[in-house]
């Protein structure tokens, strides 16, 4: 199978880990992810908050040139995924300003949006059937014991009528992952809640305030772990709560476990808050 | 009149057309809202901002322009669209105060939260350069702007360390095609 990729700049840099592992499990299971040439940075909230016709025109080049391609596109990044599905979304709703923005792109990258690209994030194109099931027949080293809860984070669902692709409060695909894998996943009531975004910089000590109640609600939970499938949702966890005893894995670094890959340690080690020392634990590396 | 929206001693001059003009930039009915405050209850930054959500709508009613455009609210907001997903009017607040912060940009007003935006522009000038984000860039230009040259280093020292920094950016080969974006993008706002 062959299926568009969108990286996004986090998957090359600061999610590099979400990058690697994303790559190493697609490998294991024949899919093929071919990148889309030449693209470029989504914008995502800097361009919203300051530049209405950036925060369309810079996703809608990725969106022309993945859609020359004639493959659907998959897109891990749930920043990235979002502005992609939104644009997408605005371009069909057909209004005056989409019309605008998708001549004047035309007229710098030489072709239209037409709007019929399939986007889906990450979590979505591995909860399809075929490759969850594929998927249960390679899981070699069952997650069993691994205590964890799901994080979605804001954008992956919100807004629901661009990007749900499940329930927008409720969701349940990546609880449904994390159960194929074998894992003992706890419900909590902060699946959906914001981790403060990109205040990641600007505002951190309201990103401490934001990812501490997460945490604190996850070991009330009973969780040893969070899981997500966002790389600021990530970062944020990761790097203002690195002394709390709970690290964040994606998803795609939990079925690289379960999948027994053998180069686990190339991404696992570029957490700040190595999750290492619990895989271990379980046995899982 | 009493009223928890007007502050004591609040002298305003109602702009009559702002709702007009907001609901046509953003696309959100923003005169259907009745106040029930759901938006309110589910904001992450409730607790920090110094307008609740609820009132941001109802002050863009009145048209209260000096007090939206002044309040720390538009730039604290963070865009996780709670709000949005739980009005029962169908209106996203968050789109509503992209409008307002375009607006407090465009007026070259001092912002109550002068890093928030010190960091979108230097996150946009970035990318303008590149066509993707090259993080070290972003944060010299931000830490130039702001003066906040030692903030986060340790950690920044540890993400360079682990290889998620680094000191390469990458660049889009068809670069003249994203500033020529960023180019009309100036043009249009």
């Amino acid at each position: 199978m062959k299926v568009g990729y969108y990286p996004g700049c986090s998957l090359h840099s600061t999610a590099a880990d979400y990058g690697l592992s994303t790559e190493a499990v697609c490998r294991q299971m024949n899919i093929e992810l071919a990148e889309i040439p030449d693209w470029n940075c989504c914008g995502a909230t800097p361009a919203h908050s300051t530049n209405e016709f950036l925060a369309k025109a810079l996703p809608l080049r990725n969106l022309v040139l993945a859609e020359g391609t004639g493959l659907d596109l998959v897109v891990p990044c749930t920043g990235c995924y979002n502005v992609c599905r939104q644009t997408h979304g605005f371009i069909n709703r057909g209004s005056a300003k989409a019309h605008d923005v998708n001549g004047t792109v035309a007229s710098i990258v030489g072709k239209k949006y037409q709007g019929q690209l399939k986007i889906m994030h990450l979590l979505e194109f591995f909860s399809q059937d075929e490759i969850m099931g594929d998927l249960k027949t390679r899981v070699i080293r069952p997650l069993t014991g691994l205590r964890v809860v799901p994080y979605y984070g804001c954008l992956m669902m919100r807004p629901a009528e661009d990007v749900a692709f499940d329930d927008p409060e409720q969701p349940q695909k990546l609880d449904r992952m994390l159960e194929t894998l074998g894992a003992e996943v706890k419900p909590w009531s902060y699946k959906m809640d914001c981790c403060g975004g990109s205040f990641a910089i600007p505002k951190a000590d309201i990103v401490t305030d934001l990812t501490g109640e997460l945490v604190k609600q996850a070991k009330r939970a009973g969780a040893e772990a969070m899981v997500t499938a966002c790389p600021l949702c990530q970062a944020n966890i990761d790097t203002r709560q690195a002394n709390s005893g709970m690290p964040i894995l994606y998803f795609t670094e939990l079925i690289a476990a379960a999948l027994g890959l053998p180069e686990q340690n190339s991404w696992l080690a570029k957490h700040i808050s190595d999750p290492r020392p619990l895989l271990k634990s379980h046995e899982l590396i | 009149m009493e009223n928890a929206v007007l502050a004591k001693g609040t002298t305003f001059q109602p702009a009559a057309n702002l709702v007009k003009i907001i609901e046509k930039e953003s696309g959100q009915p923003i005169s259907r809202c009745y106040q029930c405050k759901k938006c309110s209850a589910g904001c992450p930054v409730a607790p920090m901002a110094d307008l609740h959500t609820n009132e941001v709508i109802r002050l863009v009613q009145i048209g209260d322009t000096e007090r939206l455009l002044n309040s720390n609210r538009i730039w604290l907001c963070l865009s996780c669209k709670t709000c949005q997903a739980r009005c029962p009017n169908g209106i996203d607040t968050s789109a509503v105060i992209d409008v307002l912060k375009g607006m407090a940009l465009e007026q070259s007003r001092k912002p109550a939260e002068a890093k928030i935006p010190a960091f979108y522009k230097s996150f946009m000038d970035a990318v303008n350069m590149t066509g993707r984000l090259y993080e070290l860039g972003m944060i010299g230009l931000y830490k130039m702007r702001t003066k906040t040259y030692t903030e986060d280093m340790g950690l920044g020292i540890e993400m360079i360390k682990r290889g998620k920094l680094k000191f390469l950016p990458e660049k889009v080969k068809n670069l003249n095609q994203v500033k020529e974006i960023f180019r009309k993008g100036r043009e249009k706002k």
